[in-house]
């Protein structure tokens, strides 16, 4: 059973209810946490841990042979990302930071001039929590522009692992773009976090629509709840969907702000809906 | 013209109230312009912009992807064993299929097909908009579809426009509320910037993705001051922000507490000023600071 977290908007409380069901249903089954918000990943430090493994994640830029460049410059054209400048009778110069490792200027160049160079983008690090409970997070690298390499090595992972767990739990990143999809798209089951202010329910009927896209069953967590009536119409329009509430607390700010994972009931009703959904 | 960008790392530390409340209290005294680069969740847009009847939309095409034109591919799966970003697989009927959320829309796969089977086609992926806030300024967004790539894109169009429009109404600043995380539209928030503004809070969620922020915009050689938000939710934790920031020689421009009305501004889509008076010595402190 694969369940993915989300939420639109950053700072609902993702990480927070991720972690929370991943410790509680560690009590009584094996479960996988994935940290696949790669630019900032935090689940990890909710937990005293081992490190047990860390992979390096690479991309490449190519690399021109001065020696063997006709100075056609076919390459420099087909490039989509701008990331090959020339000037005429020069060997054309390369910026790694725009280049997305497509390669396809090493198939038009018809002098194989043009080499793949390894380059660092990020890792993936798998943590052990207890015999119960493992982690396994993505991290970019700073400077680098392009997350989804990171969350897609980390969901082959994934896929190659989860068979030893009876559950995995993935934390996505904020957003809606393409690499928060490639978590839906990786889980049997989605619950949407929605932080009960005018922002945190914009931003969740975004996960939403991004859930019903995928055809991904899902469920709404309304956190930091403090008045109905602030939020009524996604109440009413969501209904059934919405299977927990978590008040706004200041003791689960504070313990939260300090990496503590408060015990609250509601994480329970989750657990149920987990257990149920296997 | 001065050009401050809003960061954070971690989302939730409150940006874009921040940033609401920073603009109302700068165009008081300035002429200003405004942009969300947050086109995952422009929030910032359904504040300034509520209401307004005046605002103009512009689509972009900042994405491209592979078509495949099943008349003419022969199933040879030159395209999918090419492909870097494994967007390409076989579908049901046995023709290569483009997976959308994954087509970088490079066009390698369009260099070895024999058969001429695939084009790359620009793909409507968002939009800009723009006008006037109720509160005097002007004010550019922009929103990405979902499930798309090219954020960063839209984020350097949303800038563009902000810029053109700056140059026209001689703006002496210009706002930019970035993204949470520290990739694609981040960088393309920072980039072109002088200042940029971490608005941060005292929990070790926050702490360590300042730090990451911090390195980015560094690595891209702009100046950095710190916002300690949330400041009482945790003494100790402040106290740790400030160190590192001290250590790091980066000046902390403000502390807020951890305030109701900050709620209220959210679900009221009124920025703060609007609210409460109380905080408007600080937010003019913080504009005196970059505009030294």
């Amino acid at each position: 059973m694969i369940i993915c977290i989300l939420s639109g908007k950053g700072g609902a409380g993702k990480t927070f209810v991720a972690c929370s069901l991943a410790k509680k249903l560690s009590r009584f089954s094996k479960v996988l946490l994935v940290d696949a918000d790669v630019e900032c990943p935090n689940a990890s430090l909710f937990f005293e841990k081992k490190l047990a493994d860390a992979k390096t994640v690479s991309g490449f830029v190519p690399e021109i042979d001065e020696k063997r460049c006709k100075l056609c410059y076919a390459c420099a054209k087909v490039c989509r990302k701008n990331a090959i400048f020339y000037a005429p009778g020069k060997v054309p110069v390369i910026f790694e930071e725009l280049c997305n490792s497509c390669g396809a200027c090493i198939i038009v160049c018809k002098q194989n001039a043009i080499k793949k160079r390894k380059k660092k983008i990020g890792e993936v690090k798998k943590y052990e929590v207890s015999e119960n409970l493992k982690i396994l997070e993505g991290i970019l690298r700073e400077g680098e522009e392009e997350p989804m390499p990171v969350v897609k090595e980390l969901l082959k992972e994934v896929g190659k692992i989860s068979r030893e767990f009876d559950f995995v739990i993935i934390d996505a990143p904020p957003g809606v773009k393409c690499n928060a999809l490639a978590c839906i798209e990786a889980c049997n089951l989605a619950i949407v976090v929605a932080e009960a202010t005018t922002f945190g329910i914009a931003d969740a009927e975004l996960a939403i629509r991004a859930c019903e896209l995928l055809r991904k069953e899902f469920f709404i967590v309304l956190n930091k709840l403090r008045e109905e009536n602030e939020i009524k119409e996604f109440v009413k329009a969501y209904g059934e969907k919405i299977v927990c509430k978590i008040p706004f607390s200041t003791e689960i700010l504070h313990a939260y702000s300090a990496g503590r994972l408060p015990e609250i009931n509601e994480i329970k009703l989750l657990v149920k809906k987990a257990v149920k959904g296997k | 013209m001065k050009s401050v960008a809003i960061v954070s790392g971690k989302g939730g530390t409150g940006k874009t109230s921040f940033t609401a409340a920073l603009s109302v209290i700068a165009a008081r005294k300035l002429r200003i312009v405004v942009a969300d680069c947050d086109v995952d969740a422009p929030n910032l847009t359904r504040m300034l912009l509520s209401g307004n009847s005046e605002v103009k939309e512009e689509k972009t095409f900042s994405s491209e992807k592979a078509e495949i034109d099943k008349r003419l591919c022969k199933k040879c799966y030159a395209c999918i064993n090419t492909c870097n970003f494994g967007a390409l697989r076989i579908g049901k009927d046995g023709f290569p299929e483009v997976q959308k959320i994954y087509c970088e829309g490079c066009g390698a796969c369009t260099l070895v097909c024999k058969e001429g089977a695939i084009r790359i086609a620009r793909i409507n992926n968002g939009k800009i908009v723009y006008g006037k806030s109720k509160y005097g300024f002007c004010f550019v967004g922009g929103k990405l579809e979902i499930g798309e790539s090219g954020s960063g894109k839209i984020v350097a169009e949303v800038k563009k426009k902000a810029c053109e429009i700056a140059k026209n109404e001689n703006a002496e600043l210009l706002l930019v509320d970035s993204s949470p995380g520290i990739g694609c539209p981040v960088i393309a928030s920072l980039s072109g910037v002088e200042t940029a503004i971490i608005v941060t809070e005292p929990s070790i969620s926050a702490l360590s993705d300042m730090e990451k922020v911090l390195k980015v915009i560094e690595h891209f050689g702009i100046k950095p001051y710190t916002v300690v938000n949330k400041a009482s939710i945790n003494p100790k934790l402040k106290k740790k922000i400030l160190e590192v920031c001290s250590k790091r020689k980066i000046e902390v421009i403000a502390e807020l507490p951890f305030d109701e009305v900050f709620i209220k501004s959210v679900n009221s889509l009124t920025p703060l000023p609007l609210l409460t008076q109380k905080y408007d010595k600080v937010f003019e402190k913080i504009l005196h600071c970059f505009l030294e």
